[in-house]
């Protein structure tokens, strides 16, 4: 990836930051996962979320979008402002907080239902949708994700017959279609093979554009092709 | 290899072949003599027509649709309960709580308790404290009772069955724990609620002891009009009495008839949920 395609405007960095955390730290358990992690999100960018296996950039991201609420046993502390609204407040509606932080996983989850029902599986269960508004959503959201001239012609196939990249395009779709404002994603071309992968990096480089995406990498190179800033989690630090 | 490991080698398929082959005798000699006995009564005319003649004559019409009305209105009452249960048990509480081994210990207690005392608890609850006298949703109730832990735990084995990847995904998606029991836990486990719901129809189908003193008579119910004094004729029940007290010839060929019958029903049941799951795990693999 050339190194014009990170340029960004030069304001980035003094806007509003969408996300900050401060002193965030998480344990399971009595075992400690994070230790007081701090960092900013600005707008439009990318952040990339690097470390060895075991060093929480998992953890963090679900403490992101209370995706880490599921796991037993699991207590977060800090802040993590989210528009200036702290995401660990209790009283926050949780469901509607992961409407606007949308997460694609490690391997893609595709439902066992057509594609069409993929794409829409969140989006029509969160907003009253006429026929037209879903055939607009359905194909907009394909198209972000670079799936529509694949699929356009075969929507009411089953969605897990769809090679293992497009399966992963299939569910950043379906976040997609439900217009969050940051899309966290947990190593998703860790299951890729290296064509696909810059597929899918070019996909993601086109949707921070104008979404602030986080991304968890194993790749120290990825990261430096993707992503505007990154935050490094040392497992040493952490344990 | 040592002798003793030869000799587990060989022992542990034979004893499988040989239990087999016990049951494959058994089945075969239980259908053998039902259609021996049975098929030269049963007629479309047998199974069209009211009893007559104390069972000797006429058919058992009003006996099959006491049994379907049964079964029919035992699934009523177990479904609900049956799917409140297992969400909350698979769902809302964490899989090893204590209060979630509770649940499974009174769903083992109440699968273990025998049918007659169902019927006798039948009998001072619906007949006594209720007034009902003899009524068809008496044993519809009890019935659904008995049949509601093989539901439940059907259900229950379906829904830990269900993929956690697919839960977290929906819940990425910002969508309510009520909005995913309806868009994932529920149509993931149909299969278990249509396979359970039949194993229990097809129990339910042949107990007698439940609507013994409840809902069952001999003769004089036909379609039940109200729910106070509706009595039903029921199939188990038909059997249980024609091989009790008669001993007209007429009556023992129909008794055999109407075993046929009901073997035949719960047979169905049984087929009928082979393709049906199957079908559902086709879809929940590919669709």
């Amino acid at each position: 990836m050339p190194e014009s395609a990170l340029a960004t405007d030069p304001q980035t960095f003094n806007r509003a930051p969408v996300l900050r955390a401060e002193a965030l730290s998480v344990t399971i358990g009595s075992t400690p996962i994070l230790n007081r992690i701090s960092f900013t999100l600005f707008p439009r960018t990318i952040l990339g979320l690097l470390g060895p296996s075991g060093a929480g950039k998992s953890t963090l991201l679900r403490c992101l979008n209370r995706l880490i609420d599921l796991t037993p046993g699991a207590h977060v502390t800090g802040r993590l402002l989210f528009h200036d609204r702290d995401l660990l407040d209790r009283t926050l509606d949780a469901d509607a907080l992961r409407a606007r932080i949308g997460m694609i996983f490690q391997q893609p989850v595709v439902f066992p239902t057509t594609i069409e029902r993929n794409v829409l599986f969140g989006v029509q269960r969160l907003r009253r949708l006429t026929k037209g508004a879903a055939a607009t959503i359905l194909e907009k959201s394909l198209r972000e994700a670079a799936l529509w001239e694949q699929v356009k012609d075969r929507l009411k196939h089953p969605g897990q017959q769809l090679s293992i990249g497009q399966q992963q395009r299939l569910c950043l779709a379906r976040t997609l279609a439900t217009d969050p404002e940051i899309l966290l994603m947990d190593e998703p071309t860790s299951a890729l093979d290296p064509q696909t992968t810059r597929e899918i990096e070019a996909t993601m480089l086109a949707l921070s554009q104008d979404r602030a995406i986080i991304l968890v990498t194993h790749h120290p190179e990825q990261a430096e092709r993707m992503c505007h800033s990154t935050l490094y989690l040392d497992s040493h630090v952490s344990i | 290899m040592t002798g003793s490991r030869k000799f587990i080698r060989w022992l542990l398929p034979t004893l499988g072949l040989v239990s087999a082959l016990v049951v494959a005798v058994v089945v075969i000699f239980i259908v053998t003599v039902l259609l021996q006995r049975g098929t030269s009564s049963v007629s479309i005319h047998f199974l069209t027509t009211d009893t007559r003649g104390a069972g000797s004559e006429g058919g058992i019409f009003y006996q099959i649709l006491g049994t379907c009305i049964l079964i029919g209105s035992a699934l009523a009452v177990a479904v609900p309960p049956a799917l409140a249960i297992s969400l909350v048990r698979s769902v809302f509480l964490q899989p090893h709580t204590r209060l979630g081994k509770a649940l499974d210990l009174i769903l083992h207690l109440l699968n273990g308790i025998p049918a007659i005392v169902f019927g006798i608890l039948g009998l001072l609850i619906f007949s006594k404290l209720f007034g009902w006298g003899k009524s068809w949703l008496a044993g519809g109730i009890l019935l659904g009772v008995m049949i509601l832990p093989t539901l439940t735990v059907a259900l229950i084995e379906r829904l830990a069955a269900v993929p956690r990847a697919y839960i977290e995904a929906a819940t990425g998606l910002g969508l309510t724990r009520g909005q995913i029991i309806l868009a994932i836990w529920l149509p993931q486990s149909s299969g278990g609620l249509i396979t359970g719901s039949l194993l229990g129809l097809a129990r339910a189908a042949g107990e007698t002891a439940p609507i013994l003193f409840v809902t069952a008579v001999f003769s004089g119910a036909t379609v039940p009009t109200g729910i106070v004094d509706n009595p039903l004729l029921a199939l188990p029940y038909h059997i249980f009495v024609l091989a009790q007290d008669s001993f007209h010839e007429g009556a023992r060929a129909n008794l055999w008839g109407a075993a046929l019958v009901l073997v035949t029903l719960i047979t169905v049941l049984n087929l009928a949920a082979l393709p049906l799951r199957f079908r559902l795990h086709e879809e929940s693999r590919h669709a």
